[in-house]
């Protein structure tokens, strides 16, 4: 138990990790896609960023200033933007390479009959328009503004924001709002790194907003640190007052200090080793796991109350050595039943389930092992006198009894029509959303920072894959056709792709064909132009020889390593082993199926629906957790059946099963069930188990059973039943489905499994 | 306090217009409102102006500059609509929102959008120019002026250094008209513009003339 505590101390705490991201229970990038999109929602993860608004754009501009400045000095972030100068010094690049670089639309009119004369036309009507347009290259240099259009294609798609005073501003409302961006270098999900970043963030916003700015801010880190929050906030609670509660119950029924103490050891290694060979074998935690955990002490609980109420039996002659043999079977029987049910969660490829399965076998084996081991040597000597919780249980054992008997017949078929009624009408949902609750302020700055930026993009996404960066850019430009056919319907808002800042070495060989077939020859409409426009022959000569001596096309890693890559850089995957990848990230969708459909129109390009691939996945997983379910029954009846005979083991596991199907039932007349629910009726199972062995195993001592587990339905009760008021759905379902299941079993085990005539309570009467 | 502030008025109109650079003589918004009040009474009432303008535009490498002439239309809150009739026949709306659109002249072959990278801001700023809207110019711009007789120069130079990079300055002059603009780009190359115009009431819109405003 030392060794434990000093390893713990030593080596788990520091690193320990509690994960409250719901993706965390589910597998890990499983295939090169996979790996891609979780790079890609990991960077967007982050990502914060802060909206600073003021009716004087001054006053926006200086308080976004001193909010990055703020930030900056904190050192906690990898990067603060708010600086946006687009200086003419960083399209050296796309200067060398503009024979090979068309807008969408310029393209399209080239390669038009009579185009060519159409755009000479617009671009006279633009030279002769009003006043002046700033233009990436002189007019002599690049008289149809060709460079400039391919440029002003991206400035598209930027959303609402504008380069304004070196900035990214935007109006509304006659509101002006400068965008200030920051990346935070490590897990937004991690308590360290919310104990670095919130403080800072919370600080700089406080300070912007006293200077009379109003600061909107976003990000996955400010979601996740109130989950964690509320979490802790909750689980602390409710460990307190379920502590308090389950110390007086102890005292109130032993009458003595040292059987808490013994709990507190026994449950507290249970907990400790539990926590470490999670920590050891996953390297983290997940909240989920601590959850289902700490509800598994409560079955761990069961050990020791079980092995001190058999005091009761008979407390003249008692000794703890004794007890050792009276309930050391029956204890172990039912650990190894719980075990085993539990187990069986491990089988699942769900690294959530299998922390589980890991977390509740160390535990229950610790706790269990403490009680059989320390017990006999550290328990107390019996008390004299029946104390007031043991009249209690005897008392509502002997309504049981006899209204099991009155109506034992009707009352069991009442139930079973019950719970069969009640699982028929059960319907699963399991859309992640569900899981999610978003506090209120959270919500409505999220959805404002959306509507205010009009490009923010969208969790779905699309992948574009091929066996080389080429082929990525060439699928890219044929979906990017498809794409802009959705936007101009509506289906959708905006999209950002590498192709608009890179076209394939294709396409920009084909713009230099259409360049050179119509625009740079001697009489195309580049000569021609500028003739017209009254610049001497020698500029137009000189352009033709720039354009013959054009330069390869542009590749990808030398965009990659140039400045006017950056708008893009977080959509290229880049290689690996099988090829590369692209991500087009979409704002605004409306019309999915469009999307759906596009995606499978075009090789190499695939959908993303996280929030549904999610939500299937939690459907999946749950049907397979009713599948380990049932097979967790099936082990355990055969388990009991080894010991018990097929007829007894039977009957044995009729109340933990009625238990749980009347769970269901209740459960499905309120709502839905989700994956969630289902991983509550394995510990209403585990609990289950534990009341029939302990009943059977103490037939002869029905009253000392009785005591044991309505005190330990007591303890589960006020553990579990108010992790029933989260605010967190996913521990609310599982608290829920505890506290119906754990009155269920607690109801049926005395109901179901009456001792022989001529037995009951001999002890205590 | 409107005594003082008449005083100073005052004392502003009396200063004598000297021949030096008008970029010697910051002015602020207020101040400049007040000036062009002064020298246009009906500024705030204009609703439509309608008028004939000549743009140059000295490009560098072209000996003479492009030249058209044409016809425009301002209509309060809602935007510019400029006509080039020669030498190619061609039209723009300019609105208050920013978006350009472009016309193959006015038989309307079909509405092109604009979207070059500033594109937005300059057809704000353009708009705000000549409604001669001070609030909005003084945004983006530090605000000079001289006056004089009756006449006055409005200088622009954008604070912003981004804008500054390709957009040096502006003058505006006139006296009870805007008459001429010019803009000066850092390149060197400048657009002379001047125009001829007169107010008239709303209702003097055409309904095809509104419809060049609609979004």
């Amino acid at each position: 138990m030392a060794a434990l505590v000093l390893f713990y101390a030593l080596r788990v705490a520091p690193v320990l990790r509690i994960d409250t991201d719901i993706m965390a229970l589910l597998p890990g990038a499983a295939d090169r896609t996979a790996a891609a999109q979780q790079r890609h929602s990991d960077a967007l993860g982050r990502k914060l960023l802060f909206l600073v608004g003021a009716a004087d754009p001054q006053l926006a501009r200086e308080a976004a200033q001193q909010l990055a400045s703020r930030l900056r000095a904190a050192h906690v972030f990898t990067a603060v933007s708010l600086e946006a100068t687009v200086g003419a010094a960083d399209l050296a690049l796309y200067r060398n390479h503009r024979f090979g670089l068309l807008s969408d639309a310029q393209r399209r009119l080239l390669s038009q009959a009579g185009g060519a004369q159409r755009l000479r036309v617009q671009t006279l009507a633009a030279l002769y328009g009003p006043g002046v347009m700033p233009r990436a290259l002189p007019v002599a240099q690049d008289p149809l503004n060709l460079l400039g259009n391919f440029l002003g294609q991206q400035v598209a798609a930027l959303g609402a924001v504008r380069p304004d005073h070196g900035m990214l501003m935007l109006t509304q409302a006659g509101v002006s709002y400068v965008l200030v961006g920051a990346e935070i270098g490590s897990d937004p999900f991690s308590v360290d790194t919310q104990d670095r970043v919130m403080p800072v963030v919370d600080a700089a916003v406080a300070q912007a907003r006293s200077a009379g700015a109003q600061v909107i801010p976003a990000g996955v880190i400010l979601h996740a640190t109130q989950a964690a929050r509320r979490a802790r906030t909750e689980i602390n609670l409710v460990g307190t007052l379920s502590m308090v509660g389950v110390a007086l119950m102890i005292l109130l029924t032993f009458r003595s200090l040292r059987p808490l103490l013994l709990n507190v050891l026994v449950l507290g290694s249970g907990a400790l080793a539990a926590l470490t060979l999670c920590q050891l074998v996953f390297g983290r935690v997940t909240l989920i796991a601590l959850v289902f955990g700490s509800g598994l002490i409560g079955v761990a609980a069961d050990y020791s109350t079980h092995f001190l109420a058999d005091q009761f039996r008979n407390p003249a002659g008692w000794t703890p050595r004794q007890a050792l043999r009276h309930v050391g079977p029956s204890i172990a029987m039912g650990m190894g039943c719980a075990v085993l049910g539990y187990l069986s969660l491990g089988l699942t490829p769900l690294p959530g389930l299998r922390q589980m399965a890991v977390f509740s076998a160390a535990g229950l084996v610790v706790a269990c092992c403490g009680v059989l081991c320390w017990f006999p040597v550290l328990g107390p000597p019996a008390r004299r006198g029946e104390p007031l919780p043991l009249r209690w249980a005897v008392r509502l054992d002997r309504l049981l009894g006899r209204l099991g008997d009155r109506h034992t017949r009707s009352a069991t078929w009442a139930l079973a029509a019950l719970a069969v009624l009640g699982v028929a009408g059960v319907r699963f949902a399991d859309d992640v959303r569900l899981l999610y609750a978003v506090p209120e302020p959270l919500r409505a700055a999220d959805s404002r920072v959306r509507e205010l930026l009009q490009s923010v993009p969208d969790s779905q996404f699309l992948v574009v894959q091929g066996a080389s960066p080429e082929a990525v850019l060439q699928a890219e430009e044929r979906l990017r056709e498809g794409l802009d056919a959705v936007v101009a319907s509506g289906g959708l808002g905006s999209y950002r792709a590498v192709t608009r800042g890179l076209p394939s070495a294709q396409r920009q060989q084909e713009n230099h064909a259409l360049l050179a077939a119509q625009v740079y020859r001697p009489g195309g409409i580049g000569p021609q132009l500028m003739d017209e426009l009254g610049f001497p022959p020698a500029l137009s000569a000189q352009r033709l020889a720039e354009f013959a001596a054009a330069p390869p096309p542009l590749a990808v890693e030398q965009w990659l390593a140039d400045a006017v890559s950056m708008p893009y850089r977080d959509l290229w995957l880049g290689a690996d082993a099988n090829g590369y990848a692209a991500i087009v990230s979409l704002s605004g969708i409306q019309d999915f199926a469009a999307l759906r459909t596009l995606s499978g129109q075009v090789p190499g390009v695939q959908f993303v629906d996280q929030v549904a691939a999610v939500s299937d996945l939690l459907g999946h997983y749950r049907r397979l957790a009713l599948l380990l379910l049932a097979a967790a029954y099936v082990l355990i009846g055969g388990a009991m059946a080894l010991r018990y005979g097929i007829a007894d083991a039977a009957q044995l596991l009729m109340a933990p099963l009625g238990a749980a199907l009347l769970t269901a039932g209740v459960l499905g007349a309120c709502g839905t069930l989700n994956l969630f629910h289902v991983l509550g009726l394995f510990l209403v199972l585990g609990l289950g188990v534990d009341y029939a062995v302990f009943l059977r195993e103490g037939a002869a001592s029905r009253a000392a059973t009785v005591l044991a587990i309505t005190l330990s339905t007591v303890g589960a009760v006020l553990s579990y039943g108010l992790l029933a008021f989260s605010a967190t759905p996913f521990i609310r379902a599982i608290g829920l489905t505890l506290l119906i299941g754990v009155g269920f079993t607690y109801l049926l085990a005395l109901l179901l499994q009456r001792p022989p005539a001529g037995t009951i309570h001999r002890e205590a009467s | 306090m409107k005594n003082a502030l008449c005083g100073l008025m005052a004392l502003l109109l009396a200063l004598p217009v000297l021949a030096d650079d008008l970029f010697d003589h910051p002015q602020t918004p207020a101040g400049a409102q007040a000036v062009l009040r002064a020298a246009m009474p009906d500024l705030g009432q204009i609703q439509v102006l309608r008028g004939r303008f000549q743009q140059r535009k000295y490009l560098s490498e072209i000996p003479q500059p492009l030249t058209s002439t044409g016809e425009f239309l301002l209509v309060r809150d809602m935007g510019v609509w400029w006509h080039a009739q020669t030498p190619i026949d061609s039209a723009v709306t300019l609105t208050h929102g920013g978006l350009v659109q472009l016309d193959a002249g006015t038989s309307a072959q079909g509405r092109t959008s604009l979207h070059q990278p500033g594109s937005e801001f300059v057809a704000s700023v353009f708009f705000a120019l000549f409604a001669l809207d001070i609030d909005t110019l003084a945004r983006s711009f530090d605000l000079f002026m001289t006056d004089g007789g009756g006449r006055w120069q409005l200088g622009l130079r954008p604070r912003d250094a981004s804008l500054a990079a390709w957009f040096q300055q502006a003058t505006i002059s006139g006296s009870e008209r805007v008459e001429h603009v010019r803009l000066f780009e850092a390149a060197g190359d400048r657009t002379e513009i001047d125009l001829d115009a007169a107010a008239q009431p709303r209702s003097s819109l055409t309904p095809a003339e509104r419809q060049r405003f609609a979004p």
